[in-house]
C-alpha cells in the first residue's frame, strides 16, 4: 500500500518535470521563470560579486611574475591609442565638417547600458552570462554586449530585469566579420569553438590576411553594428587546394572573468 | 522539514555554481554541484526526496542555462532513478566508494549528453576540461563525505531489496 503511494508520488513528480519542459517550450513558463530570477537576483549578484572578488584575488596570485612585463606592455599600448585617438579626432572633425557642407546629419554616438554580471552558462561547453539589466532598462534581444569596446556576445533572451547573453566563443556563435587592416577589408565569419577560441572562416583564397590583423564586425545579416572589435589574428591557415581560408582569432577579452559588460543602445 | 533542507541544499548548490564558481572556475572548469548534491541525496534519502531533487535542481539549472531547456531536469532525474534502482538492488549506498564512482560515471555521462545535444565530437580540449571537471566534482565528494564522517551524521537509510521510499 504504502509502495503504492510512493510510485504514485515518483509517477506524478515525471509527469510534473515533462511538463514543465512542454510548457517552457511554448512560452507559458515565462513569466513564473522572470519571477524566478527576480527573487534570485539579488542573491546572483551578492554570490557573483564575491566570487568576481575572489576570481580576481587568485588571478592577481597566478599572474604575480608576469606583471612586470604585462605593465611595460600596456604602457606602449596606452602610448599607441594615445596616437591613434589624437588621429582619430582629427579625422571626426574633417567628417563632421564634410557632412555638415554635404547636408547629412551628425552621427550619434551610441548609448551604453552598463550591466553586472550575475550568473554563468552551469556547464563547460555552452557559453552564455546572465547580465543584471532587462526591458525594463530598455535591454532587446539582437543587441550587442561590449566590453573595452570589444564584442562580448549578442543578447538572447530578455526578462524584466535580467538578461542572457549569447558569447561569440560559443561553438553555436556565427557573426560576419571583417580584416580591418588588410588590402580590400576581406570578409568572412567569426565562430566560437570550445577552449575559448575564435575562428576567422570563410575568407576567400585569394584575400591576404596576416598574422596582427584587427578583425571586427562587418554589420552584414544581422543587428550587430559594424565596426565592434572582436580581436587579433593570431595564426592563418591557408591551403592550396582549400576553398576558404581560415585564421586563428584572440579576444583581449578574458570571457571567465567579466563583471561588468555594457549593452550597446544604437541611437533610433 | 528534511524537505526544505534539501530544497536549500539544491538552491545553495545551483547559486554558487553558476554565480560563485562562474567566476573562480577552479582549474578553468565550472565543477557541477548539482549533479553531486543530486547523486549524494539519491544515495542518502528516498527516492522521492531523490527525484524531487533531481528536478528541481534541473529546473533551477535549466532557467540560469541559454540553451538546451530541459537537459539537466531530464539527465538529473534518470541519475536519481538510477541510484534509487541500484540502491533497491542492494547498492551500499553509504559507502565513499560508491558516493565517488556514482558522481564520477555521472559526470562523464553529463558530459557526454552535453557534447551529443551540441553536436561536438570528441578532442583533446573537450577531454581536458571533462577530466578537469571529474577531478573538481571528485575532490568536492571526497571532501562532504570527510565532513559527513566527522559531524557524525547518521547512515543513510537503507532501501529493502525491492523496496521504495
Amino acid at each position: 500500500m504504502k509502495r503504492q503511494g510512493v510510485s504514485r508520488r515518483l509517477i506524478g513528480l515525471l509527469i510534473a518535470g515533462v511538463a514543465l519542459i512542454a510548457l517552457y517550450q511554448i512560452g507559458v513558463l515565462a513569466p513564473i521563470v522572470g519571477g524566478l530570477t527576480y527573487v534570485t537576483k539579488p542573491f546572483q549578484g551578492a554570490v557573483s560579486a564575491v566570487g568576481g572578488s575572489t576570481g580576481n584575488w587568485l588571478g592577481v596570485v597566478g599572474s604575480v611574475g608576469q606583471l612586470g612585463d604585462e605593465n611595460q606592455q600596456l604602457k606602449a599600448e596606452v602610448a599607441a591609442l594615445r596616437q591613434k585617438v589624437s588621429q582619430d579626432t582629427e579625422l571626426k572633425a574633417q567628417n563632421d565638417e564634410l557632412r555638415r557642407q554635404l547636408g547629412v546629419g551628425s552621427i550619434q554616438p551610441d548609448r551604453l547600458i552598463a550591466a553586472e554580471v550575475i550568473g554563468y552558462q552551469p556547464d563547460n561547453f555552452r557559453q552564455f552570462i546572465t547580465i543584471g539589466r532587462g526591458s525594463r532598462d530598455g535591454v532587446k534581444p539582437g543587441m550587442a554586449v561590449v566590453q573595452q569596446g570589444a564584442l562580448v556576445g549578442i543578447i538572447q533572451d530578455v526578462g524584466p530585469t535580467t538578461s542572457k547573453v549569447f558569447l561569440i566563443i560559443d561553438p553555436n556563435f556565427r557573426v560576419a566579420a571583417l580584416d580591418q587592416d588588410a588590402p580590400g577589408r576581406p570578409s568572412g565569419t567569426i565562430r566560437g569553438q570550445i577552449g575559448n577560441g575564435l575562428i576567422l572562416d570563410k575568407v576567400a583564397q585569394t584575400d591576404t590576411i596576416k598574422p596582427g590583423d584587427t578583425i571586427v564586425t562587418s554589420g552584414i545579416g544581422g543587428n550587430i553594428e559594424k565596426g565592434l572589435i572582436i580581436g587579433r589574428i593570431q595564426t592563418v591557415d591557408k591551403q592550396d587546394n582549400g576553398v576558404f581560408q581560415t585564421a586563428q582569432v584572440t579576444s583581449n577579452i578574458q570571457f571567465g572573468r567579466l563583471e561588468i559588460v555594457y549593452v550597446v543602445v544604437r541611437p533610433q | 522539514m528534511r524537505f526544505l533542507g534539501g530544497g536549500a541544499v539544491i538552491l545553495a548548490a545551483a547559486l554558487m555554481q553558476v554565480s560563485w564558481f562562474g567566476h573562480v572556475r577552479p582549474f578553468g572548469v565550472i565543477p557541477n554541484l548539482v549533479l553531486i548534491a543530486v547523486v549524494l541525496i539519491a544515495l542518502w534519502y528516498s527516492a522521492t526526496a531523490a527525484l524531487a531533487a533531481a528536478l528541481g535542481g534541473g529546473f533551477l539549472l535549466d532557467t540560469a542555462s541559454g540553451s538546451d531547456f530541459g537537459l539537466r531536469m531530464g539527465f538529473f532525474g534518470v541519475v536519481a532513478l538510477a541510484i534509487v534502482a541500484g540502491r533497491q538492488l542492494g547498492l551500499n549506498a553509504g559507502s565513499a566508494i560508491t558516493g565517488l564512482v556514482s558522481v564520477a560515471v555521472a559526470t562523464v555521462l553529463y558530459n557526454l549528453a552535453a557534447l551529443i545535444v551540441l553536436g561536438a565530437g570528441p578532442s583533446l580540449i573537450v577531454l581536458g576540461r571533462v577530466g578537469t571537471e571529474l577531478i573538481c566534482n571528485l575532490i568536492i565528494t571526497a571532501v562532504i563525505f570527510i565532513i559527513r564522517a566527522n559531524i557524525g551524521t547518521k547512515a543513510h537509510t537503507p532501501l529493502e531489496p525491492g523496496g521504495l521510499r
